[in-house]
């Protein structure tokens, strides 16, 4: 087939499609099929627990406003650090403390 | 026979006779068992009696002794276990009726290391169920029941750790182990007069206790004074295999010999977090608060009053916590096992976790980084923080804590609103804390009034100086007597 006569073709198949797509019979729009809830309530339990999501998204709320820094992570693996301490009440720090390159105190992250 | 006097007594002096053989671990141990049997059910304190065990510890301890094979302080020295801690063989409850059957073929590692210490297990304790990880607004919310303050017998314990609350001052136990996550420990040694340690998050292995918060959680030491929170730590501390965020960071502290040392303060600056009375905070707490502020300063320490960084701390612990409950409750939730709970607002809260979106316990993740950083600096100036335990007393038992907030004395005919949400993360010290996994002691600082109702002070240390906060709540308490009171039981 020649370039010519292939374009004329596609041309001519494109305009009918339309046509043609109108005499297919029509497919009921359907929704997606909701997923069955996972935990089944009662219409009083459902209550309660959107007046729980609800207070929970006031509070979240107030998190959710303050910026934060982009390069700021998450401490995955939570530990609670010691830290040097002054002299303090005449007393040293008693907590041996790890000390990383450069002085620094090394973080005290555990490996998983 | 053992008498009403020696049951009274601290963890150190009941071990100081027990090691003269002057106290028998078999007698003390009967005698714990009988008066958890005749008060533990008007208190609401105990979930199970292990008698059985008891007795072959207590045997065990008296024949070492008696060989002159003592193992420390707490050989032969009965204990409660919050009935979330895992005992072979024993009912745990976990204070929940769908759990009401459950039975480990292990200890807690708690519960090991203090059977490896000598003490003595004679009872599980009361708590509120599942720790109240769903919030539940009233202390009803246990499968044993609420649990009594034991100074008025109509007000609550405190929960979580509400059998530990109500067990110790009372004297069925020597001591008790309770566990937090946010406040259930500080909360019942406020609201029942415990001298009760919260330690550092990772200090004590959590091994075998009900997990409600991974990153949260905290076991620690409820006693009638601070001396014995650190005895009892002393056993506890530690690395453990089995919980891979327990810490290596060593722990020991004994009652210092030099009693004029002990009772100084000199050196030590802390920061008071007040909450300003009567809107924030009730005036008798208030009053009380002020009184040991002068008290801590009479023994030489300087105190500045300090507000707390600004950061949502409330809403940053509830949604880790949160989120952690909801991976761990899942399938509890999903099976509907969760009706059977008692408290309507804890099952719903339960259910509503399952859709907390993961970007928030990021953030709160990412803010406890902020949080952590900026206390940090704190220490650096302060030795430790000082505020409230709570900012009142004990509710009464039929209160529902979503109520909002009794109408104040000299205005009873005014009703108060609840207050906004976030207004008061100025002042609020078990939020940071526990966010921040710091230690803290909550110790007795009076009683009000017309109720008799304990009230409490609690300092919060610099991460892993438990030492610090001991030494602080110990002067104290041999500056005051309020941890010596007993209930009219």
């Amino acid at each position: 087939m020649k370039r010519r006569e292939f374009a004329k073709k596609a041309l001519g198949a494109a305009a009918a499609a339309p046509i043609l797509l109108r005499r297919l019979p029509q497919q009921p729009a359907q929704e997606p099929a909701k997923p069955e809830p996972r935990v089944k309530l009662t219409p009083e339990q459902e209550e309660a627990v959107k007046k729980a999501t609800e207070n929970r998204e006031r509070q979240l709320s107030l998190m959710r406003k303050r910026m934060l820094p982009y390069d700021l992570e998450p401490a995955f693996v939570f530990a609670a650090r010691a830290k040097e301490r002054k002299k303090q009440g005449g007393k040293e720090a008693s907590s041996p403390v790890t000390v990383g390159p450069g002085g620094k105190e090394a973080t005290r992250f555990r490996r998983p | 026979m053992v008498g009403e006097d020696v049951l009274y007594q601290s963890v150190a002096e009941q071990g100081k006779l027990i090691r003269a053989r002057k106290l028998s671990p078999v007698e003390l141990a009967e005698a714990a068992l009988a008066r958890l049997e005749k008060l533990g059910p008007k208190l609401g304190a105990v979930a199970t009696l292990t008698r059985e065990r008891a007795m072959e510890e207590a045997r065990a301890a008296e024949k070492e002794i008696a060989a002159g094979r003592s193992r420390g302080p707490l050989h032969g020295i009965p204990w409660g276990a919050k009935d979330l801690l895992a005992t072979r063989g024993i009912p745990t409850t976990w204070g929940a009726p769908p759990f009401k059957d459950q039975v480990f073929d292990y200890d807690a590692t708690v519960t090991r290391k203090l059977r490896e210490a000598g003490a003595v297990l004679v009872a599980k304790l009361a708590m509120i169920e599942l720790a109240g990880g769903g919030g539940y607004n009233n202390g009803n919310a246990s499968l044993q029941g609420a649990s009594h303050c034991p100074f008025n017998l109509e007000h609550w314990a405190g929960g979580s750790s509400s059998g530990p609350g109500a067990a110790v001052p009372s004297a069925l136990v020597g001591f008790a182990i309770g566990s937090e996550t946010l406040g259930s420990i500080i909360t019942p040694s406020a609201f029942s007069g415990v001298s009760g340690l919260r330690p550092t998050y990772g200090r004590v292995s959590r091994h075998g206790a009900m997990a409600l918060s991974w990153t949260m959680d905290k076991l620690g030491p409820m006693c009638r004074c601070a001396v014995d929170c650190g005895l009892v730590l002393n056993a506890i501390a530690g690395e453990d295999e089995h919980d891979p965020t327990s810490s290596k960071m060593p722990f020991a502290w004994w009652l210092p010999n030099d009693d004029k040392k002990a009772r100084s303060l000199a050196g030590k600056t802390f920061g008071v977090v007040r909450p300003p009375s009567p809107d924030r905070m009730d005036e008798e707490t208030g009053a009380a608060f002020d009184a040991a502020c002068e008290a801590l300063k009479s023994l030489g320490a300087k105190l500045e009053p300090l507000e707390l960084p600004d950061f949502p701390y409330g809403p940053v612990a509830v949604t880790l916590y949160s989120s952690e409950a909801a991976s761990i409750f899942r399938p509890f939730i999903e099976s509907g096992r969760f009706n059977e709970l008692i408290d309507a607002s804890q099952r719903a809260g339960l259910v509503a976790t399952l859709s907390l979106p993961a970007s928030d316990y990021l953030d709160a993740f990412r803010l406890r980084a902020q949080v952590q950083a900026e206390i940090a600096k704190l220490f650096e100036k302060y030795s430790a923080i000082v505020a409230p335990s709570r900012t009142g007393p004990a509710p009464p038992l039929d209160r529902n804590f979503d109520a909002p907030p009794p109408p104040r004395k000299d205005k009873p005919e005014e009703q108060r609103p609840a207050p906004a949400p976030g207004s008061g993360e100025k002042w609020n010290v078990i939020g940071m804390s526990n966010i921040a996994g710091l230690p803290a002691i909550s110790v007795p600082c009076g009683f009000t009034r017309e109720k008799n109702l304990p009230l409490g002070i609690q300092f919060v240390g610099d991460a892993f100086r438990e030492d610090v906060i001991i030494e602080c709540a110990h002067a104290y308490q041999l500056a005051t007597d309020w941890h010596r009171k007993r209930p009219a039981l």
